[in-house]
């Protein structure tokens, strides 16, 4: 076997603005050697034995996209959810429209059972409202779902579930249970309905076994082929340790080392987590932690939160506020003792991110910046605002004075800035969310990324850099804060090395240049030649993990 | 489809907190499937749910238990550490998200895991004996059940919702709050009409209607200060207590209870039939029983409200032992023939 790979391309995008444009890529063990032509390349290919792979000839290599706020563990549970209730509610593939009479809940039903190729996996149903849907569903009703799979149906406020005849074998419950709230037909057969707490236990107890032995693994599996599929080679899970530390780190150290897992994965913990397990002592055993890292699982900073959510309309504003004159939510930590819990970790030089969407809550992370900065400071902290949402132009002067980063959230421009025009935040900060032109003019690095699926936007970074340089509201029109888009190149170093350095993987990811991992996006069309409108239609083949290629 | 324009209306009347409090009960659920270890469990502690919308007094009967707890060790399950007042000289440690008491007691932050903050006082050395949860004061306090349900480790005991009996009538009138309060009311075993002392009879003789109105059945105490024995909220302890402290001089109604006992093994269904048939001014029932053919199993019951619980004690094998039962109930209507008479 050949010592060297060489990837001949119609054209590489190295990302490496001294040497931005190569024709091959040469790898060896899993990293770059060299880019350039076969001719620039004949001191290495005359040193060591290659091949030359033209797998890629008519394609363009750019380095592996990385998304670097992602939460596929939730995700991986919303997923196995289905929604039928009553009025709109937002979940994982967007908003889910209400359903206003019993036939377009059966309907939803069938679809849903219809929509896992898994012809065991159980179909969890949420969000039926027996009072404006038709009454409450029974055993015989939902048993005209032609599935083999359990049903399990959970009603819109959390007091009745029903379950089909699987559903019922599933949860053993034996017939002649006299647990208060076990509905039965007339007849004495058990109806499929569980009423209140004690029923609802025996119902949804059977559910945790049926959902214990999927596991988490296949939902993050799932969440992995999404993120390949749009050219993804390198995802950070930005609340790592919510739940137990170890039971977390156990599952995701069985999956992603796997050599079918095609993402690297970067885990960044919840601070209140550490917090509850490990008091004051959190930054001690997170350097601890760190020590299991791998080139495809690491753990890397700390999360903090400071407000509310953008689509949810619960950021923190500062004046004037929400339109109907209300503010959003702060978080857990008092905004004013932040830094007093960031400073553990600021001094052990573990990277801090922090997310806040509002513009008061960016002030209150600066703040909180700031006293760190007074109380040690330091260079090449890469502190990170998470999202950055509604901002002003003084707090990315301010946030290059302190020498921060920010990962943003700029697919809502497109997805909801027109909405929140109307609804929540009013027209001049939803025309001006994620302002990327402003960070780019005061030289702040920055990241783009989806929070995929915590949020209504898809994964796919292409979308994020089409967003980025073009700011088109859901229109497909209108242009939203012209002043804040940014150009094709910032836009691509936004998903690829910068995105790296906000993650503090720049030395091995986000570029193509020797001694880096090699991880290529595989893309049809070349994002500087397309029309800028047409950079989130490119077709993606596939991606390269160091130096495997996995096609789409 | 044609919709019927008057059930689309309808259907928009739904309140959408409700749906957000399912679907993050599902998601405890999903949390709970990850994270609790699916061997069966050694201990099952029983589980106590205070509700009761904002200023109802939750916390100032978490702080009554923590401090007059009736010799058992609580763990009490707070959102909010801080608004917990305890008494300086009863603190013994307090590390990270726990602060443990000289009297075994434990009050602990849920720090917005529900899931993790109940499987660390499985998990504990020294298991507390009854776990209490101070639910937000805007919740159903259904969904933070199930979520706690999920670990089978737990059982619910009972909810307890608290009223405050000067703001109800205008919480049940106001839109915004009508159905979380009539959500607390329905879901709980014992509604606890708070502040009592400052309304007058014809506002007791209101809030009792509404309340009835909106949940009936309930068990109803009535109490000033959130002044309600440990006894009431979570139940006798034990064997050990034939007569028990019934209310301090400055309380609305006080509570009185009676305890028989037997030496004989009991007949199972007439005992059952018997317990089920407790006038409502019998707040709790808790016994230990031996039944007729079963005389190698000892049994544990409670009762509160229609709520009841029965399984076979673990690590009990005396044969012949006696039975015992322990009833809590309002002093002002108790009637002793009347007990005496049901329970031979």
């Amino acid at each position: 076997m050949a010592d060297m790979t060489v990837y001949r391309a119609r054209k590489v995008i190295t990302m490496d603005p001294g040497r931005p444009f190569a024709e091959c890529v040469a790898v060896r063990d899993g990293r770059i050697v060299s880019t350039g032509t076969i001719e620039s390349m004949q001191p290495w290919l005359t040193r060591y034995s290659h091949e030359i792979d033209d797998t890629f000839a008519g394609k363009i290599i750019m380095p592996g996209f990385i998304d670097p706020h992602t939460h596929f563990a939730f995700s991986s549970s919303y997923l196995t959810m289905h929604y039928v209730g009553p009025i709109d509610s937002p979940g994982p593939q967007g908003i889910n429209k209400g359903l206003l009479t019993r036939g377009e809940v059966m309907a939803k039903l069938q679809e849903a059972a219809d929509s896992d190729p898994d012809p065991n996996a159980p179909v969890i149903v949420w969000g039926l409202d027996p009072a404006s849907q038709g009454g409450n569903l029974h055993r015989d009703e939902l048993d005209t779902i032609k599935t083999k799979r359990p049903i399990w149906v959970i009603s819109y406020a959390p007091h009745f579930i029903y379950l089909n005849s699987v559903a019922l074998e599933k949860a053993k419950i034996p017939d002649n249970t006299n647990v208060h709230g076990v509905m039965r037909y007339p007849d004495g057969r058990l109806n499929g309905q569980f009423v209140e707490l004690e029923a609802g236990r025996l119902a949804l107890g059977a559910m945790r076994e049926a959902i214990a032995v999927r596991g988490g693994a296949d939902g993050i599996k799932r969440m992995a082929d999404i993120a390949r599929q749009a050219g993804v080679t390198t995802t950070a899970e930005m609340i790592f340790g919510k739940g137990n530390f170890e039971n977390e780190w156990k599952l995701y150290s069985q999956i992603v080392p796997a050599d079918d897992f095609p993402l690297r994965m970067g885990l960044v913990s919840l601070e209140l987590g550490l917090h509850a397990d490990h008091g004051a002592g959190g930054a001690d055993f997170l350097l601890k932690a760190m020590k299991r890292s791998s080139d495809k699982l690491f753990f890397h900073g700390v999360k903090f939160l400071s407000d509310g959510s953008f689509p949810a309309m619960s950021l923190r504003l500062n004046f004037p506020g929400y339109l109907d004159g209300s503010n959003g939510i702060r978080n857990d930590i008092p905004w004013d003792e932040l830094h007093e819990r960031m400073l553990p970790y600021w001094k052990a030089g573990i990277q801090i991110h922090c997310h806040a969407n509002g513009d008061e809550a960016v002030d209150a992370t600066l703040d909180a910046l700031a006293r760190l900065q007074k109380l040690q400071p330091a260079f090449d902290h890469r502190f990170t605002i998470e999202h950055y949402c509604i901002s002003t132009p003084d707090q990315a002067r301010r946030l290059k004075a302190l020498g921060g980063c920010a990962s943003v959230n700029n697919y809502f421009v497109h997805y909801r800035s027109q909405l929140h025009s109307n609804e929540g935040f009013g027209p001049d900060r939803s025309e001006a969310v994620a302002r990327l032109g402003s960070l780019e003019r005061e030289g702040v690095v920055f990241a783009l990324h989806s929070d995929y699926s915590l949020v209504l936007v898809p994964l796919h970074p292409l979308t994020a850099a089409w967003a980025a340089v073009n700011r088109v509201a859901l229109d497909g029109k209108t242009v939203m804060a012209p002043g804040e888009r940014i150009g094709v190149e910032r836009a691509l170093r936004a998903i690829t090395i910068d995105a790296a350095y906000v993650l503090g993987a720049d030395r091995k990811l986000g570029s193509l240049e020797p001694g880096k991992l090699a991880d290529f996006t595989i893309l049809e069309e070349d994002p500087f030649e397309v029309d800028p409108m047409a950079l989130r239609d490119i077709k993606i083949w596939g991606t390269v993990l160091g130096g495997k290629p996995q096609p789409a | 489809m044609i919709t019927d324009r008057s059930e689309t209306e309808e259907a928009r009347k739904v309140n959408p907190l409700a749906g957000k409090e399912t679907l993050s009960m599902l998601m405890g659920i999903f949390e709970a499937a990850r994270v609790v270890p699916r061997t069966a469990p050694s201990l099952v502690l029983p589980l106590t749910i205070i509700s009761g919308f904002l200023g109802a007094g939750k916390t100032t009967l978490v702080n009554r238990l923590l401090s007059d707890p009736g010799g058992r060790r609580i763990a009490v399950l707070v959102n909010d550490f801080a608004a917990v007042n305890i008494d300086e000289e009863l603190i013994r440690f307090q590390s990270g998200d726990t602060i443990g008491l000289t009297n075994g007691c434990a009050c602990c932050s849920i720090n917005g895991d529900l899931v993790n903050a109940i499987q660390r006082l499985v998990d504990r050395d020294e298991p507390p004996d009854a776990v209490v949860l101070e639910a937000s004061g805007v919740a159903d306090p259904r969904g933070i059940a199930q979520v706690a349900l999920a670990n089978p480790a737990m059982r619910l005991d009972s909810i307890v919702t608290l009223v405050d009996a000067e703001t109800f009538p205008e919480r049940l009138r106001d839109d915004r709050t009508r159905s979380t309060v009539v959500s607390q009311l329905t879901a709980a075993d014992i509604v606890a009409i708070n502040k009592m002392d400052l309304a007058g009879k014809r506002q007791r003789s209101e809030i009792l209607g509404l309340i009835e109105a909106s949940a009936p059945g309930r068990t109803l105490v009535e109490t000033s200060h959130s002044n309600i024995p440990a006894e009431v909220v979570l139940g006798a302890t034990g064997r050990a207590s034939s007569t028990f402290m019934c209310a301090p001089a400055d309380h609305v109604g006080g509570f009185s209870s009676t305890t028989r006992s037997w030496q004989h093994p009991l007949h199972r269904e007439a005992m059952l039939q018997a317990l089920r048939r407790l006038p409502p001014y019998v707040i709790r029932a808790k016994g230990i029983f031996s039944f007729e053919g079963e005389q190698d199993t000892r049994y544990v019951y409670q009762r509160v409200g229609t709520r009841e619980y029965l399984d076979a004690l673990q690590g009990s094998s005396a044969p012949h032992a006696g039975s015992e039962l322990v009833l809590i109930g309002y002093a002002d209507h108790w009637n002793e023939p009347e007990l005496a008479a049901l329970i031979s």
